[in-house]
């Protein structure tokens, strides 16, 4: 066997994440959001990859998240602001990049990677600041105190795009509670799989 | 980790077992949890994108629970990357009670984080 067969519902939640990452985002158009996984999926090969669609600032970001994210510290991200890169757009690339490895890490195991990325859609960015959005306990903006559930809550369709991946690919925030749920594996077998892939990625939460 | 380590000693009992949080970390430890050395061995191909290791681990991980479990665990392992991800690049470190739990793991958690 050398693949597994998608079901639906895991390639319904795929076309709508690449309908996001082709579509102009709050801070960045679809052109610039696919240079941002083109560079991505470059630093995960360890490869170097042409976009003159972005900014370098924005090419260290994506590459840094993709590729080693558990080595990111305040500096870095203070570096990239005084290179000119605002809170918010580091949170859209933020967006992009860790939905991207979700996608790319299952059909990865699936045996159906890599999939091609999507074609842009023209348009401009919505460029949409949510003015409550504050330094309140990470090292970017956030709507309430960084957590997982209001990681990218400074740009909101990015923070939809991540509920939209964890309740297709794991489970819903309104189901964490739910400890006896079954979704093809026992919620215990899920959080095996949990505990194991962040102790591999070294994320510490 | 420690926060999904904790869920998984919370959500085993459910299931009529008590989880060995160790095993997460310790391959020579029992997680204790139905199918977990094949769920672990397949989720690791995937995310450490060992091409060679994943095609008898899914194999195997198929012939023991099922396509539709193989898949929920590449699912869900894509989704901790993304977590992962959101955590790190924003400098979120355990909270709470999580942070004694790293302890009895004998876990040294680092002192960069932002919380």
């Amino acid at each position: 066997m050398t693949t597994l067969t998608i079901e639906a519902s895991y390639e319904a939640a795929i076309a709508r994440e690449w309908g996001r990452l082709a579509r102009p985002g709050t801070w960045f158009t679809g052109p610039q959001r696919l240079a941002i996984a083109r560079q991505a999926r470059a630093a995960v090969a360890e490869e170097p990859v042409e976009t003159p669609q972005i900014t370098e600032t924005v090419i260290t970001a994506a590459r840094a998240i993709a590729a080693t994210p558990s080595d990111i510290r305040a500096s870095d991200v203070q570096g990239l602001f005084q290179q000119g890169l605002a809170g918010a757009e580091y949170i859209e690339i933020l967006g992009i990049v860790a939905r991207l490895r979700a996608v790319d890490t299952f059909e990865f195991g699936m045996g159906t990677f890599p999939r091609a990325l999507p074609l842009p859609i023209d348009g401009e960015p919505s460029r949409t600041l949510v003015a409550e959005a504050k330094l309140d306990g990470g090292w970017a903006p956030t709507v309430g105190a960084a957590f997982p559930t209001t990681a990218l809550s400074a740009v909101p369709p990015e923070n939809e795009g991540m509920e939209d991946i964890a309740g297709a690919f794991y489970i819903s925030i309104t189901e964490m509670a739910d400890l006896g749920i079954v979704r093809g594996l026992q919620r215990d077998q899920m959080e095996v799989v949990a505990a194991r892939t962040s102790l591999i990625n070294d994320c510490f939460f | 980790m420690l926060a999904h380590s904790s869920m998984l000693r919370a959500s085993s009992p459910k299931f009529g077992v008590v989880a060995q949080l160790a095993g997460i970390k310790d391959l020579s430890v029992d997680v204790g949890v139905i199918g977990a050395r094949f769920i672990m061995a397949a989720a690791d191909a995937a995310v450490l994108r060992d091409d060679i290791e994943l095609v008898d681990a899914r194999a195997q991980l198929v012939a023991e629970l099922g396509e539709a479990a193989a898949a929920r665990t590449f699912a869900v392992a894509g989704n901790f990357e993304m977590m992962n991800r959101l955590l790190d690049a924003l400098g979120v470190g355990p909270m709470g009670p999580t942070a004694k739990l790293a302890e009895e793991l004998g876990i040294e958690v680092p002192t960069h984080f932002a919380n």
